[in-house]
This record gives structure tokens, sequence and C-alpha cells, in this order.
């Protein structure tokens, strides 16, 4: 009979020569995810956060650059409720990487991250269970057409799920280091949380769990001796060096968030209360077929988009590894020598379950999926592969030969799904709901507008083989619900945005998404070019420059100008 | 590398076990002692040479494990009693560690010396006890024990690699001016006269909207000339495309074959031009008059939408002549 759960975590002592091949499998993978990213960055499109998020980044460096005199970043947009962790180091890297064009250059910095983000995943799990289970988490979150699709050109969310899965490792080697972690490991926590922080507040977390879990151990600890001088003890040694993290990641926070640095007690806890409250977008979005109120959405809206989004094997390893995390704890968790596996099981179970629980309790609003919620996935990994390494080992060697099996046809089916949606492998969707065509008209697909990028080069392509005489001599307008800085990134120099025509006449083409019905202006004009992955239209784009194209004018179906919002 | 010798291993785990008492705030200090002692008594067999300067190694008696008598003096253990650090070792010691050996050592010889049911006072403090611990453990690494997993051909190569990366970051030979393909001279006038400034651009794609093109030139009223070398390797056909707002004009070995000039919103003229295997001058004449300013010049090689010209197929001319690429055939 294989040890229960708890006896397995935080294992200890050299790897075995399978356990060495799974981390050379591991890191062998990574490596091979940095190349695949090298070779790929160049295919996505720019979100609509992308622009903000670089000139807020070029805006912390000028306030710094300027001696504090250019405080452009104290009140850009609401970018200033954000730290500008990930900005600013956008920002440099921009510089380094020049000539190289900056969008270009942020989706690679960006697809760096999202490797590192795997790595981090990895350590998480070899740390918690060992070898083969970092092997399956890196594989798992590697394949997940989600989180690939959003290494690239998310500026936030993306980057904050990066920090958080380090600082979450970090956490986890204190807990496993107790009652004396060393200074290193404090080191790193305090690095890690601040890195997290300096991107999206709600990295304070992380401090919490480091308090509760410094709470229960002393407590612990106090039980054991029945003592409660030991408790306070305990608390007050670990406390003392708790609080010096917090005050470091604190610092190193307030280093790149200009805005908070004004006033750095308060600032930071008005933009927890601000974001965890977020109203500002307000927008219609398709849900369960239904268009509804981002503002109106149900308690059921978080929790089934992680139902339909994530790869089937994470949701059912994810769950079935809450389930034997819940009664490991209850039946083994008060047992002293499990103290420490106890106290890591139960910090990775909250930082997977208190963020979309509160959310959920609060009546958050809500869009985009799970999106903002990104960062639950790797620690979500991280349980799911927890599970899968504790299944194979309860069983006998066939058994583990199948689930070696399952885990190799599911991560080949994902590979294969990525590679037919790609470079829009965010809107993958799973079985559960019969795919990306199971999820069109009912779903939020491409929210974010990656897109536009293949609709501008259809485009491009279309005129060229159908008109080239023509095209030479051309300059074409278009409409879309794109900001002109963003579409003149894909488009040719003869290709413009309609607003910067001086005529008087119409555009020539629409181009739009699936997002607030844009694909569905200008119903009479002939469609000339589509962006479709697994049968189902992403974008399209419409000749409006006949007799039918140019009698129509845009369907009142719209419920807000997206050009107007940028 | 090798492993810990039988008596180093025994000073870690006795060191393990000092720690673990150390560090749980419940237990009192002094119980830590015992095994402190018979820690560094380990050490001390594990050596080679006696720790104390000035003796001879040859005339070195067999070390003891534990020496009978306590250490009487704060400086260095008391001759006969061969325990405590040796030189090299303790000079080894950052001074903060270093400095927390003597004091604690008497200590601990004392209370490892105390019969077992007498109390006797323990004024060590807390915070010199753990340095002296973090001193024991540092000169037991010293020693090559415990064995790390880790492999160092590894962290070297990692440190190599970090090391090459930063020359690479620091030197960013892909940013070095003066390596792109067109030369270009700026004009403050829009008739190419007066003083240019010259830089090297990489393409010929420029939006500059209302913005000057650099800080010594106007945004408005100006004008520029770029020039580079187009290698043709087999005679072909090629479609170009001007596409500029103001004026723009397209110089093939100095003869015009795109004119697009005129004051002018973005307006793009283009047409195939019949290239013979070579070098080829190719010239760019932009002006700028008000408002917007945007110059771009493409080109379809391959067949597909005409794009920038590739930069493999452009080198910048040498000098200022009226030929300045070699038009010959390759």
């Amino acid at each position: 009979m294989s040890p229960h759960l708890l006896a397995r975590l935080l294992p200890s002592g050299p790897p075995t020569p399978a356990g060495r091949l799974c981390d050379r499998l591991s890191l062998a993978g990574c490596a091979g995810l940095g190349l695949l990213v090298l070779w790929v960055f160049g295919d996505y499109g720019v979100t609509w956060d992308e622009a903000p998020h670089m000139h807020y980044g070029d805006l912390v460096g000028r306030y710094y650059i300027s001696g504090f005199q250019e405080d452009g970043a104290l009140d850009f947009r609401t970018n200033y409720y954000y730290g500008g962790g990930y900005d600013a180091l956008g920002a440099v890297f921009r510089v380094f990487a020049a000539p190289m064009e900056s969008t270009r250059a942020m989706h690679l910095l960006g697809g760096l991250v999202g490797v590192l983000g795997v790595l981090g995943t990895w350590r998480l799990a070899r740390r918690l269970a060992g070898p083969f289970a970092g092997f399956v988490a890196a594989l798992l979150l590697a394949t997940n057409p989600v989180w690939f699709g959003h290494m690239f050109n998310n500026p936030k969310d993306l980057p904050f799920a990066v920090a958080y899965v380090w600082a979450l490792d970090a956490l986890i080697a204190v807990i496993a280091a107790l009652p004396r972690p060393t200074r290193a490991q404090w080191r790193g926590l305090a690095l890690a949380a601040g890195a997290a922080m300096s991107v999206r507040i709600a990295g304070v977390l992380l401090l919490c769990y480091l308090g509760l879990a410094i709470g229960l151990y002393a407590a612990h600890q106090g039980h054991a001796r029945r003592s409660l001088d030991a408790a306070l003890a305990y608390l007050w040694r670990l406390g003392g060096r708790a609080l010096a993290v917090v005050a470091a990641a604190w610092a190193l926070m307030l280093v790149t968030w200009p805005w908070a640095l004004q006033d750095p007690l308060r600032r930071p806890f008005i933009t927890l209360t601000h974001m965890s409250s977020y109203s500002l977008h307000r927008r219609k979005m398709p849900f369960r077929g239904e268009d509804i109120w981002n503002f109106d959405i149900g308690w059921d809206y978080l929790p089934t988009y992680f139902a339909i989004q994530l790869p089937e094997l994470v949701l059912g390893a994810g769950a079935l590894g809450s389930a034997f995390g819940v009664a490991a704890l209850l039946r083994h968790g008060r047992a002293h020598a499990h103290l420490l596996p106890a106290l890591a099981l139960l910090t990775l179970g909250v930082a997977i379950w208190l963020p979309p629980v509160y959310a959920i309790v609060k009546g958050s609003i809500l869009y985009d999926g799970y999106r903002h919620f990104l960062f639950v996935v790797p620690p979500l990994t991280v349980l799911a592969a927890l599970t899968l390494d504790h299944v194979a080992a309860r069983l006998r060697r066939p058994g583990r030969v199948v689930v070696g099996v399952a885990l190799a046809a599911a991560s080949l089916d994902l590979a294969l799904t990525m590679h037919r949606l790609h470079p829009h492998e965010y809107v993958y969707f799973n079985r559960l709901v019969g795919g990306l065509a199971g999820a069109q008209g009912r779903y939020d697909t491409d929210y974010y507008g990656n897109s536009f990028k293949e609709a501008f080069a259809g485009l491009r392509d279309h005129l060229w083989r159908r008109e080239p005489e023509t095209y030479l001599d051309t300059v074409y307008h278009f409409r879309g619900c794109i900001s002109a800085p963003t579409a003149a990134r894909y488009v040719p120099p003869n290709l413009r945005h309609h607003k910067l025509r001086r005529d008087g006449v119409g555009p020539d083409f629409h181009v739009g998404y699936t997002r607030n019905h844009c694909d569905r202006k200008y119903p009479g004009a002939p469609v000339i070019v589509e962006v479709v992955r697994d049968g189902v239209q992403l974008n399209r784009v419409k000749d409006l420059r006949g007799p039918r194209g140019a009698a129509q004018t845009p369907d009142p179906l719209e419920n807000s100008d997206p050009e107007a919002a940028q | 590398m090798t492993g810990p010798t039988p008596h180093l291993t025994i000073a870690w785990r006795e060191l393990r076990a000092a720690r673990a008492i150390v560090l749980d705030p419940t237990c009192d200090d002094a119980l830590a002692a015992g095994h402190l002692a018979a820690a560094w008594a380990a050490l001390a067999a594990a050596s080679d040479c006696p720790p104390v300067p000035g003796d001879s190694p040859a005339s070195d008696p067999p070390r003891p494990v534990l020496g009978d008598s306590p250490a009487s003096g704060p400086s260095q253990p008391v001759p006969g009693d061969s325990i405590g650090p040796r030189p090299e070792d303790r000079a080894a010691l950052p001074p903060a560690l270093a400095a927390a050996i003597d004091p604690v050592l008497p200590a601990i010889l004392a209370e490892r010396g105390r019969p077992a049911l007498e109390l006797r006072p323990w004024t060590v403090p807390h915070a010199l006890l753990e340095r002296h611990c973090d001193a024991l453990a540092a000169i037991l690494a010293r020693r090559g024990a415990p064995p790390r997993p880790g492999r160092p051909w590894l962290a070297r190569a990692g440190a190599l690699a970090g090391l090459a990366a930063l020359v690479v970051v620091a030197l960013r030979p892909w940013q070095s001016e003066g390596a792109g393909p067109w030369v270009g001279n700026y004009y403050r006038r829009p008739d190419f006269s007066g003083p240019a400034v010259q830089r090297r651009d990489l393409d010929l794609r420029f939006d500059w909207k209302t913005e000057p093109p650099m800080d010594s030139i106007p945004a408005d009223q100006y004008s520029v000339r770029w020039d580079t070398c187009l290698m043709v390797r087999e005679a072909a056909k090629v479609p170009f495309q001007l596409v500029s707002d103001d004026g723009s004009r397209l110089f093939l070995d100095g003869e015009l074959v795109l004119d697009n000039g005129g004051k002018h919103l973005a307006q793009a003229r283009g047409g195939a031009i019949a290239l013979t295997a070579g070098e080829h001058h190719l010239r760019v004449e932009y002006v700028e008059d008000r408002g917007d300013a945007s110059v771009a010049l493409l080109a379809s090689f391959d067949g597909a939408a005409p794009a920038a010209i590739p930069r493999a197929m452009l080198r910048a001319p040498e000098g200022d002549g009226g030929a300045p690429c070699d038009q010959t055939a390759p």
C-alpha cells in the first residue's frame, strides 16, 4: 500500500535515476519551449492592453530619468492603479532589443517570461512531490493552449501569474525549512512576492498566505507542547522575519509604481479596494448563448469558464486533487510528522481556491473568461500533477503505464489542437463544451483581438492577388473595431485607417472580430477575407467599395465603438 | 567530488542536532552544548594537522576525539585539548563568524564537563550561539562536507553562459550605428540644399506624423535623400511601390523610375521595373511640406504583396560619386 498524499510531499534526499531522467526531460522541454517561442513570437497580434502598458512603462522610466519631474505615470489612464514592474522591464527590454519593432520585442519578452512560468511551475511541483510531478506539471502547463496563447501578448495577467507561481515556490521552500528557513529563502520569497505585487496588487495575497502558514505553524507547536508561551515564542521569532519579508516586498513593489510611491502605505490599499470592485469596463458579452452585462453575471460565470477552458486532464486531476487534499488534511494533517507537508498542501490549495471564491462571493465584475485569474492556472496545474503522481504511485506497473500513456495522449492531443489554433491558441475550449465550435456564439472567444493581424494580412494578400495594378497606385482606407495605432502595426503603408481620410469618402473595407458582434456590421457587404479556426470564424473583412457595401451603414447592433475607446 | 569522511559526517550530524535545539524557542540553549562539543571533536579528529599555531605536525601526538580538560582561555583552545578551528579555517571565515568562536567555545567545553544533575548558569547570548553554529557550518563546508548533489560543471557552464549573455547585451552588436544599408542625408530645407545630417537607416519605411525625423531637422519643410545598392541575382521585372505624404521619387541607376512628387496626402505610386542581374543604385528623394509626414519604399521579389526590400539584398554605397554601386553582373 502506497503512503498517503501528505507522506509523499516535500521529499528530501537526492533524486533516483528515474527522477534524474525526469529532471533532464523537464529542463530539455523548457529549453525546447524557449526555442519554440523564438520561432513563433512574431505570429501574434497586438492585444487591447498592450499599447497602454507599453506607454505606461515608458512613463515610469521617464519619471525616474527626469528626476521625478515628468509625472505622466501618476495619472495615465487607469494604469496608475497598477505597479509598473513588468511594464518598466518591457521598456528596458525594448531599448536593448532595438531595432526590433516594439510590439515584436514585447511578444518575445512575454514568450520568454511565459517559459519562466513553466519553469516555476516545474520547480514548485518538484519541490512538493519530486521530479516526476515536476515533469508532469511542466508538460501540462506547456500544453495548456490558453496559457500558451496568453504568453506573448498579455502584459499583465501572464507576468503576474509567472511571478505568483515563483512566489508560491519560494513560500513552499520557506515552509519546508521551518522553523528556520535560510536567509536566502526569505530573500527569495521577498523578491518573488515583491515582483508579483509590482505587477498587480493582488500579489499581496502571497503575504497573507505567509502569515497563515506561520500562524498555523506556531499554533501547532504551541498545541503540541501544550504551551501558549511556545506558540508565542515561535510566532515572535518567525513573525519578525515575515515582517522583514513584507517590508522588502512592499519596497520592491513601490520602486516601479510612482503613484503609490506618493503615499506608500495608503495608496496600495486604495488600489486593492478599487481593483476588487473594478467597474470601469462595462460591456455586454455572450455567456451560455445569451448576451449579458458583465456587472450582472451570476456566480457560475468563473467556474463555467474554468470548466470549459481548462484541458480536461488538468480539470479532472485538479478536482480530484482538491478532494484528495482535503481528505488528507482532515485525516493526517494534524499529525506532527506531517505538519510541514500539510502546511505546504494547504498553502497550495488556498492559493488556488481563495482568489476565485472571493471574487464569486463578492460578486466582482468579470469579463474575458478567466483571463484575470490566469494566475490560478499554474498552481492548479501543480495540484493536477501532484494528483497524477500520487495516483501513479498507488498503482502497480501496468497501471502506471496506463497513466503515462494517458498523459502522453492528452498532451499530444493538446499539442495538435494548439497547432490548429495557432496563433490564436487562447481561444481554446475543451470537449465539455464541444471545443471551439461548441463555444462559438455562446462564449467569448477572441476577446483580445489577436485575430486582426491575420485579417489584415489576408486583406493585403487578397488585394494584391485580385488587383495588383490598382494596389500599387492606391491608398485604401479601412474601418474596424481596432484602434488606428494598433492597426498601423499590421498594415502596409497604402492601407490606412478611415479617420485619416480627408476626402470625405467612407472606408473601403471593414475589419471586425466577434466581440461586441463587430463582425456583424455592414451585414450586406461581401465578405472577402475570414479568419477561421476549427470551422469557427474569428474575424471577417468586408468590402464596402461596391454598391452593396457602400450602401450599407453599420448595424445598430453595436453597443459600443471600440475605435472611440482607444 | 569525494564524500565526507566518517568524522566529518559525525560532525555534521552533531551540528544539525545542536541547531535543532538552538532553533526551538522552547528549548534551553545549554542543551546544544554537548552536540556542539561533539561536532568540534569530530572535526578535530578529521583534521590532519594540529589546530594550535606553532605545534609541529611531526611532533604532534595523536589527537583525542574529546579532550578531558575544559578550555581555560577565551582565545585559543588550551594545549592538550585540540578542539577548535585550524588557523586557516579561522582565517577563511568572515570576521563576524570568526568572532563568534572563541567566546563560545569555553562555555561549550565547560557545559560538556558538567555533572548531569548539576545546574550551572548558561550565559552565552542566543544570537552569538547561532553565529557560532554558522561558523562551525562554514568550517565544515570548507572541508568538503556535506556532499551536494549539484554538478559543478553545470554551475560553471551556467555562469559562463550568463557572463557571455551579459557581454552580448552590454555590447549589443545588433544596435551598432551605421549598420543600416540606406544612407540618408537629411536637409533642413525642402530643396536638398544646405548642410545635411547623415545617418544610416535599416529600412525605408517611416511614419513621422507631425514629428520631425530627428532633433536637428524641423517638423515641416525639409527633405531627405536616401541611397543604397541593390544586389539582384537574376534579371527580373520587379513591382516597386512608393507611398508618401508629401512627395517622393525613386531613381534606379540615376534614372527616374517612379514619380510620386508634389504636395499631397498619403499617396501611392508603383509599377513593375525591369532589373538586370547585378548591383543597382537606388535613390529615394523625399520632400515634406506641412502636416503629416510619411514615406515608404516597397518591392515584391517573390510574387507576394510588396514589402520592405530584404536587408540581405542591400548594402550601403561607398563614396558620393555618381556610380556608388558596382553595376556589374554578379
